[in-house]
């Protein structure tokens, strides 16, 4: 008796349960909800995107140039300086790093929190410290980022979203086992409201907070990231800090053409005194075509090759340290200047990535 | 010591040879396997299955765990009820209860269309090891009905597989 | 003696039933018609051998705008397989129940890029599903919310 009843409670009843599995759906256009139809959001992502970079392992490097230094007297921004150091620069590159976590990730909401690493090595010919201080203290140590940063999507209905983007940065020739102070920390942010009319198409306009350039700017930004009907040709947009065109050869291989600003403020512990921070505030653009194409799964390879144009390669004396903000037309003193060569410059990286 | 590393060589040469092993094809019949759609079907996607166990078509004394390559030659599919409503597009799937179930072929409407019901294979068949490996396997057809159907529909698979064991 | 364990195994019986009857119950609650909250689709979920499968039975655009002919897989991988049927494609495989109203082990397949992400699903009530797509760990992914439909007579 007893094997009988495990036997019916181990096979009778799943078959019991199949038989009452039957297809009763007729049209499936005629359906309606069961409570009620969930909340339809514009999604971050359109058709075409290129791969989202969860983990970017990449390293830069830029073909020799010559920079010119003027001397450490103090300038207004729009004087003309004479060279003080001149030095060709044989070797520029380094080793970055970049991670972007979703923390929530959902349709009514995405936040993302993410790490970079960036680090510039400098090596310059003849970097005598009797010559100037400037190219020996570039040449001696090397530029570090090191950063936190969190972005928001947070769509408002199917077709509008918002983006918030803050950013701290911790920039400046410090070692791992050497920091300077955090109170150095640049901060940067960006919001955006957008739209999302069709899933080819989104298009935003904010403001943002940015060392884009080197020094401290508040800019407007526009974003307009477009893909072709038949999903080859598009745009990826982020006005004024970059700027591409794409073009999908195949599923696995995307090729992009634009520019993209790249620049921070940097403390140079060397060169800083009395409290006072001496900042490097670079900044350049750069032309480049870029070729992503994935290599096994969601890993993809990135190679960049393009030109680095001097924007801005100038130095400010932060009285304790202390931020100011100059944007196009201010008139406050001027450190230092630099004027960089254009060079060549090549990026290869790998990526984990979504797409 | 010498004899240590020779006898060692010995076993490594015997091991090489042994995992290069040709694989040698073997012969089995062309698989049948009708698949029913429980009826009534209605207007739209239905699916077809049905379960199998390919260790049924396999030689005397072959196991199904000594497959080391597998490809279907052919898929040649028929409609039993010939007055049921035809089909505009049918996908043939494969799954076993440890694999992931995969798309084997499809038929186009074109071909439906001239009445030919030969799918159109895969080419990416390396999965098909594992499944047949399995304990059971059950073939899956999807197909996308025009009209309403009130009984049970049946498709007939025709399955010329290409299988291979390890000498 | 010997009642007291004929007693015993068949209560032990009697357990194992209604937990197996609750169990796949609360398993077979993911086999319907579901919407993802872009609407863009309806897909099927039914049980073969076991496991859950969802399949797409509805496209509001089913037309593709290049081709002017009914979408296909244009973007699968297989480049063998880029005319198969949207309609009727398997988005949603080998979805395995774990109690507690979810469902693991799955994958989900999205047609806009042709990418397969693992996927685990989550039943939040009778009527919502919470389906995340993940790549590796579950913190790499996107969660989305499916609706249930049903037909206009049943509700």
């Amino acid at each position: 008796m007893n094997i009988k009843v495990l036997l019916f409670s181990f096979f009778l009843v799943p078959l019991l349960m199949v038989a009452q599995d039957e297809e009763d759906y007729s049209m499936y256009d005629d359906l309606e909800y069961a409570d009620e139809g969930a909340t339809t959001f514009a999604s971050p992502k359109i058709i075409g995107l290129s791969p989202n970079r969860f983990i970017n392992v990449a390293w830069d490097v830029q073909s020799p140039y010559t920079m010119n230094t003027s001397d450490t007297i103090g300038y207004l921004p729009d004087a003309s300086w004479e060279i003080k150091e001149s030095s060709n620069v044989n070797y520029t590159g380094g080793l970055r790093l970049n991670a972007n976590i979703p923390v929530i990730s959902r349709n009514n909401i995405v936040w993302q929190m993410g790490a970079n690493y960036m680090n510039t090595n400098f090596s310059i010919d003849d970097a005598d410290p009797s010559d100037g201080p400037i190219l020996s203290e570039l040449d001696r140590t090397s530029l570090n980022t090191t950063g936190l940063f969190t972005t928001v999507f947070k769509p408002l209905n199917d077709k509008q979203f918002l983006i918030f983007q803050g950013q701290a940065d911790y920039n400046g020739n410090y070692t791992f086992t050497d920091f300077h102070s955090f109170g150095l920390t640049k901060y940067s942010a960006a919001v955006l409201w957008g739209k999302r009319p069709h899933d080819r198409l989104q298009w935003a306009i904010g403001a943002s907070r940015t060392y884009r350039v080197g020094e401290l700017n508040y800019v407007p930004i526009i974003m307009y990231n477009w893909t072709s009907k038949k999903e080859k040709w598009g745009t990826e947009i982020l006005f004024p800090a970059k700027a591409n065109g794409k073009y999908w050869m195949n599923k696995n291989s995307l090729i992009m053409f634009g520019y993209e600003l790249e620049g921070g403020s940097y403390h140079l512990e060397g060169l800083s005194n009395n409290g006072n921070s001496f900042e490097l505030r670079r900044g350049a653009v750069r032309p480049r075509i870029e070729w992503n194409r994935k290599l096994v799964g969601f890993f993809w390879l990135n190679a960049q090759l393009g030109t680095r144009i001097n924007y801005g390669f100038t130095y400010d004396e932060l009285e304790n340290g202390k931020e100011f903000f100059r944007g196009f037309f201010g008139q406050q003193e001027i450190a230092a200047f630099s004027s960089l060569g254009t060079s060549l410059y090549g990026l290869v990286g790998i990526s984990f990535v979504s797409l | 010591m010498k004899y240590f590393f020779k006898t060692n060589l010995l076993v490594l040469v015997v091991i090489v040879f042994w995992g290069c092993g040709e694989s040698e094809p073997i012969q089995t019949d062309v698989q049948k396997l009708e698949t029913i759609a429980v009826g009534p079907l209605f207007e739209g996607v239905n699916t077809a299955t049905v379960e199998f166990d390919v260790q049924k078509i396999l030689p005397t004394g072959v196991k199904k765990e000594q497959l080391t390559e597998v490809r279907i030659k052919s898929i040649q599919l028929s409609l039993v009820n010939t007055e049921a409503p035809t089909p505009n597009s049918f996908t043939v799937l494969l799954a076993s209860p440890n694999t992931s179930m995969k798309e084997c072929g499809f038929l186009k409407e074109e071909s439906i269309k001239i009445n030919n019901y030969k799918v159109s294979l895969a080419e990416e068949q390396e999965f098909l090891v594992e499944i047949l490996q399995d304990k059971m396997q059950t073939l899956v057809i999807d197909f996308n009905l025009e009209g309403d159907w009130y009984d049970d529909l049946s498709i007939t698979a025709a399955i010329d597989w290409e299988l291979k064991i390890k000498n | 003696m010997k009642k007291f364990k004929t007693l015993a195994i068949f209560f032990v019986g009697l357990f194992l039933l209604t937990s197996m009857v609750g169990d796949s119950e609360d398993a077979d609650k993911l086999v319907g018609v579901w919407e993802p909250s872009n609407k863009k689709i309806k897909v099927k979920i039914d049980k073969i051998s076991g496991k859950y499968y969802g399949k797409i039975v509805w496209l509001r655009e089913p037309i593709d705008p290049v081709t002017g002919k009914p979408k296909t897989d244009k973007n699968n991988p297989d480049e063998s397989l880029k005319d198969v049927a949207l309609k009727g494609f398997r988005m949603l495989k080998d979805f395995v129940y774990n109690g507690n109203g979810e469902w693991s082990e799955g994958t989900i397949y999205d047609p806009q890029n042709g990418s397969t992400y693992s996927s685990v699903i989550k039943l939040k009530d009778e009527n919502t599903l919470d389906i995340r797509g993940f790549i590796g760990l579950k913190t790499f992914g996107r969660t989305d919310v499916w609706k249930r439909l049903v037909m206009k007579n049943k509700k």
